[in-house]
């Protein structure tokens, strides 16, 4: 029996284990360069891709104004073959604390419907060798900043690659006093439920006049009128009919030059599924409670019927109840039955009949 | 300080490791009892192994619960198959509880029937731990163990609240019933 064992435990440990990536990818989210082939996986275990990385920041980034931050990857097809490709767009390089937030960047869209630093691309038929993508950031404070764009990825032998770029050095300028700009505070939404039109309000700071314009992406764009009520300036997006993503940007008019804000990117998305949260957490508690009840119902057995009938002298200790006292030497009184003798037999030798 | 993801990545390896080391262990004792003669021994380590792996994993697994809902910003209720992981995590400690107490309570040596029922229950837990594990590999892998149920990813069979409150009343008077129903001796 122990040889068999250890024979069992020694085959165990030799089965060869098969490294690889993440095939599935991790989905967008925010997250530091640690996860670089590391969610759930081994990052040692990463090798080094191959793809060019090149990061393109607007011409002029204003402090509390929207930028756009391109970032392009070439060599898509040539140097790997891939089905995903996972962008990040980090700050450092110290695998903790990366994310463009930790350094006085607020990021407005990542041009998916919503506002994360790290995407995942789906490479099945990828148009060319080269993919651009543009997020959206804002700087709270002016000087000069770091970014940086990596990706990881499997190929077709699915073994995962990660790469970073170089370090890309982003001015973070004043913006002049009196120029039309959109208020520091206002974020654009990112996303919306697929059939539903989009009520924009966007607040602004000394701007005479606001046009506004969407497309869908590289396409014409539309512009759609405006009106001025309070602080902001109205419009309405049309709805989508299905899950696609449109852009639409500002175009502001005061005493400074003509501005212009970032196309921003708008997604539709399926409604979105959420349960009734006291419900789960009920449901949760009552599977606790009814798997434990299963297990203890199963479990602890009640005495065997049979086997009490054993220890049980009920019946005897009824029977000898029911019996009258030992009859005398002379036999059953005259005139009596057994029946009568049961119940009366004790008074009758105590003298009381 | 550790983020919730990062922690529920530890706690998680903690939980499965030893649920699949107790699950191992109640299937090498359900062997053992079969052969019990040749192998009273390895029985009796299985069972000890079995039960307190299955124990250091209950201990961390609310650990694993709580770090996952933290990593998730907006929380299980907000996909279903975050909303089946916690289903799926709570039948299994359930299970595992239930398994542990009635060892605990159990002084006396179980019969051949009751050890195969008892290791099948441990065995049971340790699958639901597995399940739940598997469905996070959907996240970093795009697959899991549980591509046999199709509808695990998109659907979560969610009582009312009102039905569950009435499962766990009928539970516990199920439970009162059966302890004041037992004959006590002595």
């Amino acid at each position: 029996m122990r040889s068999r064992l250890t024979v069992f435990l020694v085959l165990a440990f030799l089965v060869p284990l098969h490294v690889s990536g993440n095939p599935g990818g991790v989905g967008n989210g925010l997250e530091d360069m640690q996860c670089g082939g590391a969610c759930h996986g081994d990052a040692n275990q990463n090798a080094s891709s191959n793809l060019g990385l090149d990061l393109q920041p607007a011409e002029s980034v204003w402090v509390g104004q929207p930028a756009e931050i391109t970032v392009q990857i070439s060599g898509i097809g040539i140097e790997h073959n891939l089905d995903t490709l996972g962008i990040f767009l980090l700050s450092t390089t110290n695998a903790n604390g990366d994310v463009p937030t930790s350094h006085g960047w607020e990021i407005l869209s990542d041009g998916m419907g919503d506002a994360n630093n790290y995407i995942e691309i789906s490479m099945d038929n990828p148009p060319t060798s080269v993919y651009s993508h543009t997020w959206i950031l804002r700087a709270d404070e002016i000087g000069s900043k770091t970014l940086y764009v990596a990706v990881q990825h499997g190929d077709s032998s699915g073994s995962p690659y990660f790469g970073i770029s170089q370090a890309f050095e982003v001015e973070v300028i004043p913006i002049p006093e009196n120029l039309q700009r959109l208020n520091p505070e206002y974020s654009p939404t990112t996303s919306r439920d697929i059939g539903d039109s989009t009520d924009l309000c966007v607040e602004t700071i000394n701007a005479s006049s606001v046009e506004i314009e969407w497309r869908e992406p590289s396409g014409d764009s539309i512009q759609v009128p405006t009106s001025l009520d309070g602080d902001c300036w109205k419009a309405s997006l049309p709805a989508s009919i299905d899950g696609n993503t449109i852009q639409w940007r500002a175009i502001l008019e005061g005493q400074g030059p003509t501005q212009t804000t970032p196309w921003f990117s708008l997604a539709s998305l399926e409604p979105k599924w959420e349960a009734n949260e006291m419900a789960l957490n009920l449901q949760s508690l009552a599977h606790i409670v009814l798997f434990f009840g299963i297990v203890l119902l199963l479990k602890i057995p009640r005495k065997n019927t049979s086997e009490l009938k054993k220890y049980d002298a009920s019946s005897e200790v009824l029977e000898q109840e029911n019996m009258g006292p030992p009859l005398p030497a002379e036999g059953l009184p005259a005139g009596w039955n057994m029946e009568q003798w049961n119940q009366y037999g004790s008074d009758y030798l105590e003298g009381r009949l | 300080m550790i983020e919730n993801g990062t922690f529920h990545v530890i706690t998680t390896e903690l939980v499965v490791g030893s649920f699949a080391l107790a699950g191992l262990c109640f299937a090498l004792h359900t062997f053992f009892t079969w052969r019990e003669r040749e192998s009273s021994q390895y029985s009796q380590i299985a069972d000890t192994t079995a039960h307190a792996a299955l124990l250091f994993g209950l201990l961390a697994l609310p650990f694993a619960i709580l770090s996952g809902l933290g990593a998730s910003p907006a929380g299980a209720h907000s996909s279903p198959l975050l909303a089946n992981k916690m289903l799926l995590s709570t039948a299994g400690g359930g299970l595992a509880i239930g398994v542990l107490y009635t060892r605990w309570k159990l002084h006396e040596p179980m019969k051949k029937a009751e050890s195969y029922i008892h290791n099948a229950l441990g065995a049971s837990s340790t699958g639901c731990m597995l399940l739940t594990a598997s469905l996070g590999g959907t996240y970093s892998r795009g697959d899991s163990l549980t591509e046999f149920i199709p509808w695990i990813k998109t659907t979560t069979p969610l009582l009312p609240s009102w039905m569950s409150t009435l499962v766990i009343l009928i539970v516990i008077v199920a439970l009162v019933l059966r302890r004041t129903s037992t004959v006590k001796h002595g």
